[in-house]
């Protein structure tokens, strides 16, 4: 449990770090960081209940979606400006790395055992990310609807 | 809705690719550039519109309501990530299609969203570190890693800051590979100098610092969502720069880690 909790501040102080280097406002970070935060509680709760690498980045991709979504709207700005810090403990770039270096040092088991990690991990990333915009596009068509309605 | 002339259309397609050359360049998604470019045609009741985009290319055609058309195209030269530009940017494509100003309005407005102060490089330096550290942290990195993380992170910034400065610039591959060697030399000789420090949680946090996550992210996000040639590049352009970086790295621990690999 401690553990996880350092984990989760150690998320939010990288994704608020990430957030400045990406020139978010300083005004913006908390808020950036807290995606990170939000993001990494949701990947150690998923990871603890569903073992499919696919099905917890998934899950993890639509909730960081939805958050950054949700944030812009309420902020008045663009989701990218949330979604870059929150997809930060998302990003599978260890296993990109173990992969190529895999490649390099002609290890085939290493590069092999995470490229098919890698690949279910970009998977389950953007079936994420689709359902996110599946869902922002039927909160548009419901939206249109009701101001036809008003009209 | 009044109608543009053709010197009109040609100034309003000239805005709109430049919004999309800027939004782009400060790190936007391509389907939210699109957005932009669209919206800002129906607002002005350009019709016929043709919007092929790239993140490193735009080619843009229009035609007016008279059945004028117009063609222009560009490439997006690569810069850094910049949220508070692209924020700016984003409130201005609304402003306009909101409110339509003038054609001739339309630039001096660009110009002046773009006109943004961004971070000093060592506040840069110091936040990235900083999230490093973090990273570090989350790979169970202990107090013997962190000193390497400040060390290898202000130098690495400064040597891609002298290679990359304007008039200098030897390319985005060689910048990481010679980066990327660097952090892996500095890793490996601090765990000569300081013993019991984790060589491999220092490579992984080097390679952290250099590996291209968002562009990993964005590829993922253009292929499910319609953008699939684009997808396709950017993703080919994460592995060769992930093979540049991984390839320095491994260099740098043949010459310096006496068979760590």
């Amino acid at each position: 449990m401690l553990r996880n909790i350092v984990i989760v501040l150690l998320s939010f102080g990288a994704s608020a770090g990430f957030g400045l280097v990406f020139g978010i406002e300083t005004k913006r970070l908390p808020l950036a960081g807290l995606c990170g935060a939000i993001s990494r509680i949701v990947l150690i709760t998923c990871q603890s209940f569903i073992p499919n690498r696919v099905a917890y980045l998934f899950l993890s991709a639509l909730a960081a979606g939805l958050l950054a979504d949700f944030l812009a709207k309420r902020t008045k700005t663009l989701s990218t400006m949330y979604l870059y810090p929150a997809v930060v403990p998302l990003i599978p770039g260890d296993l990109l790395y173990y992969m190529i270096t895999g490649f390099l040092i002609r290890n085939q088991e290493l590069a092999i055992t995470n490229a098919l990690e890698f690949v279910g991990a970009l998977a389950g990333l953007g079936l994420g990310f689709s359902a996110v915009n599946i869902v922002r596009h039927y909160e548009i068509v419901h939206k249109r609807k009701g101001n036809a309605k008003a009209n | 809705m009044k109608l543009l002339t053709e010197k009109e259309t040609g100034v309003v397609l000239d805005y709109m690719l430049n919004l999309g050359k800027q939004m782009l360049g400060a790190g936007a998604s391509l389907e939210r550039t699109q957005d932009a470019i669209y919206r800002t045609c129906h607002a002005y009741g350009l019709v016929d519109v043709s919007l092929y985009a790239l993140s490193s290319f735009l080619s843009l055609s229009v035609k007016n309501a008279s059945g004028f058309s117009a063609h222009e195209q560009t490439t997006i030269p690569k810069s850094a990530i910049q949220m508070k530009k692209l924020d700016q940017l984003n409130s201005l494509s609304r402003e306009v299609c909101a409110t339509t100003p003038a054609p001739s309005r339309l630039l001096p407005m660009l110009t002046k969203a773009c006109h943004v102060t961004p971070y000093p490089r060592w506040a840069v330096c110091l936040a990235q570190t900083a999230a490093l550290l973090c990273l570090c942290g989350l790979f169970n990195g202990g107090l013997k890693e962190l000193p390497a993380i400040c060390l290898i992170v202000p130098i690495c910034n400064v040597v891609s800051w002298l290679i990359t400065r304007p008039g200098v610039d030897v390319g985005k591959v060689v910048n990481e590979l010679l980066s990327a060697f660097i952090a892996g030399s500095l890793s490996m000789l601090y765990c000569r100098l300081v013993p019991g420090a984790d060589v491999y949680i220092l490579l992984i946090t080097s390679a952290f610092m250099l590996i291209p996550g968002i562009p990993i992210i964005n590829s993922v996000r253009n292929v499910m969502c319609g953008n699939e040639v684009n997808g396709a590049i950017e993703l080919m352009k994460v592995v060769v720069e992930t093979v540049t970086i991984v390839g320095g790295l491994v260099v740098s621990a043949a010459v310096f880690g006496g068979g760590v690999l």
